[in-house]
């Protein structure tokens, strides 16, 4: 296999993640310039300007119409995915984190960090196909616990929104309330990612605790835990066959600060059922893996790394043979 | 087409060109057209089981020859789901900074190096395998991958055993033994070995070994220098073996880094095929070097031990250096 190295990034990938027809692919990272590559053969389809700091995740509509980014420049903006064009910005006093379109993109929870004594939140609104008419003001704002929250999602048909933080904790609130519907302590340590897999029956978490865990959607039950040698920065659960597969890596920035060595910037790919067997390992990056994404189709898999580059890997047949 | 008139005609170079063209294709059409009707029609067969399909053509060539061009193409279908969304797209241009056509030169490249889904379990599996396979190697007699150390004790052993089935000692070179001898005892350790030197009357089987070293016949050894640090036995194998049965093939190692040191000894069972090959070979090109082949100096009188063997770190492969190392095996 050869993979495609795409260097549109200046700074440390910080999400992928592709539309629901896997031909368009977006990239996050910290050089403040979102962009979009075609799937297939990676090349660059546009740049979206104007955000003044680092982006950290994004989503697209199922009709690969709109995107929306959430960016530590203290905004949540709105792009028309086929011309750049900013069509909104949502403004905030704090760095903007976590963006997720909810079920039927009528609804937009966005998540902003603790910054300057005001805690974490997520913040609920609704959306408009007009941009013209849409509501700067949040429907519903949930103040979080202490620390961040790093990744809020929309649960099955809206009802609940799971996010998780760095307090390693997993909650489901309920998106009618706003109450916390469940709580519990997923990880040791700082939960970074949560992947919903493409058919929405679980999402997989990444810690630095060097698990990753399978959650139901659901019942938000404990499926899997799956143990890596480095942090999990992400994971990502195939829509294709029985697989998940880990990235992280220890940065060698971190080292002086941990006891392990720098390393494990390979994509382990593990059996999600049989979580113990390892199908494989994919190299590539020089540095932590921050982002990785299965296109919907199960046949590729992307990569974003702390080294600047996005690592497109088609897989070979040899792969689906296992 | 008259001459005379292209003549008169002519006004750019571009029209004279065109003229011979002309000439010429008229020239060809007369003795060409005859051929031409006895070309058998081009034919297309397959796809077959297998996806091949054949294309059969016949033409003429500038000699006015019929040949007959086959060209196999293999042929297979890529099934894959688009959606209206996709086709639409498809169509999209590149906006903002990627509009520009350079771009996507510098963004994206394929890359170079072939990255393989690493499996865990099967590279343990595939490394037995591999091991068989050298055991396997190891057993026939004239096996192209010969192991850079070869036990003298095995092939002491080998000797003993063709000689008792009868088998007449024609030569070529000596199976290659694998390490499996007990260490100390005769067989050389693959890699820096710590034991360090054990003179030949202490190694196990110093009897057979001297055998071995009697019936090397000195004066039928040639010294090959300047190769290259990736040569092998086996290619001096490939390269000496058409001059006639090879003895022995020895190419020095250095001990600590397991590199070629640039030099190897070639042992012919006749004089004379060593003569031939010293001959030919002397200034041959290989591998971007030249090699220079001669007859192996006559052993030094062993004076300084170790000999060019052990002393590896004296130098890089490139030097001359004497029959030392030889001895040394």
């Amino acid at each position: 296999m050869r993979p495609i190295l795409m260097k549109g990034h200046e700074r440390p990938l910080t999400f992928v993640k592709y539309n629901s027809d896997g031909d368009l692919l977006f990239s996050m990272a910290k050089d403040h310039n979102p962009t979009i590559w075609r799937a297939d053969d990676g090349t660059r389809l546009g740049v979206y300007k104007g955000h003044n700091g680092a982006v950290f995740t994004c989503d697209v509509t199922h009709d690969s119409a709109r995107l929306v980014t959430g960016s530590a420049d203290q905004t949540v903006r709105l792009w028309d995915v086929r011309t750049g064009e900013e069509l909104h910005r949502w403004s905030y006093r704090e760095p903007a984190r976590s963006v997720d379109f909810g079920e039927g993109e009528k609804l937009l929870a966005a998540t902003t960090d603790p910054f300057m004594g005001e805690p974490s939140k997520i913040l609920v609104y609704r959306l408009d196909d007009d941009p013209a008419k849409l509501d700067s003001e949040p429907v519903m704002s949930l103040t979080g616990p202490e620390g961040r929250i790093t990744r809020a999602v929309w649960g099955p048909l809206n009802n609940t929104i799971v996010s998780v933080g760095e307090d390693g904790m997993l909650r489901k609130w309920d998106a009618e309330t706003g109450k916390v519907l469940h709580e519990t302590q997923a990880h040791e340590k700082s939960i970074v990612c949560l992947q919903p897999s493409y058919d929405g029956t679980c999402f997989i978490t990444g810690s630095h605790d060097k698990t990753a865990k399978l959650f139901d959607f659901y019942s938000l039950e404990e499926l899997k835990t799956y143990s890596h040698e480095k942090p999990v920065l992400s994971a990502f659960v195939s829509p294709l066959l029985d697989h998940v597969v880990l990235a992280g890596g220890q940065d060698a920035s971190q080292v002086t600060l941990t006891s392990s060595k720098a390393g494990g910037f390979e994509s382990k790919i593990v059996h999600k059922v049989y979580n113990t067997e390892v199908i494989g390992t994919v190299r590539g990056h020089f540095g932590p893996v921050n982002a990785i994404a299965y296109s919907p189709d199960g046949r590729s898999f992307v990569t974003g790394g702390e080294d600047g580059y996005v690592r497109l890997n088609h897989m070979d047949a040899e792969y689906f043979a296992l | 087409m008259s001459k005379g008139s292209a003549m008169s005609a002519r006004t750019r170079w571009g029209d004279d060109d065109d003229d011979l063209f002309g000439d010429g294709g008229g020239h060809g059409a007369s003795s060409g057209g005859a051929v031409d009707i006895s070309l058998p029609p081009p034919q297309i067969i397959g796809p077959d089981a297998n996806g091949v399909k054949t294309y059969i053509e016949y033409k003429i060539n500038e000699k006015n020859q019929k040949v007959k061009v086959t060209k196999k193409v293999k042929v297979s279908k890529y099934m894959r789901r688009v959606t209206p969304g996709m086709v639409e797209r498809r169509k999209w241009t590149p906006f903002g900074d990627a509009a520009n056509a350079r771009d996507q030169e510098c963004r994206t490249v394929a890359s170079i190096e072939d990255i393989y889904l690493e499996r865990p379990r099967l590279q343990a599996e595939k490394t037995e395998l591999e091991k068989d396979k050298d055991k396997l190697a190891a057993m026939t007699k004239d096996s192209a991958t010969l192991m850079p150390y070869r036990s003298m004790r095995l092939r002491a052993k080998y000797r003993e055993l063709a000689q008792s089935l009868g088998i007449e000692e024609r030569g070529d070179t000596m199976p290659p033994g694998d390490d499996d001898g007990p260490p100390g005892s005769g067989s050389m350790p693959p890699l820096p070995s710590k034991g360090g030197y054990v003179p030949p009357s202490l190694r196990g089987g110093a009897a057979a070994a001297g055998a071995a070293m009697r019936d090397r016949r000195d004066e039928n050894s040639l010294r090959v220098t300047n190769l290259s640090e990736d040569c092998r036995e086996a290619d001096l194998q490939e390269l000496f073996r058409p001059f006639g049965p090879i003895q022995r093939i020895y190419v020095a190692y250095d001990r600590e880094t397991g590199e070629s040191r640039g030099f190897a000894f070639v042992n012919f069972i006749h004089h004379e095929d060593a003569a031939r090959a010293k001959e030919k070979l002397d200034g041959f090109g290989y591998d971007n070097l030249i090699l220079r082949v001669d007859w192996a100096a006559p052993r030094p009188e062993r004076a300084d031990g170790e000999g060019g063997g052990g002393g590896g770190d004296r130098g890089g492969p490139r030097h001359d250096r004497g029959g030392g190392g030889y001895g040394r095996r």
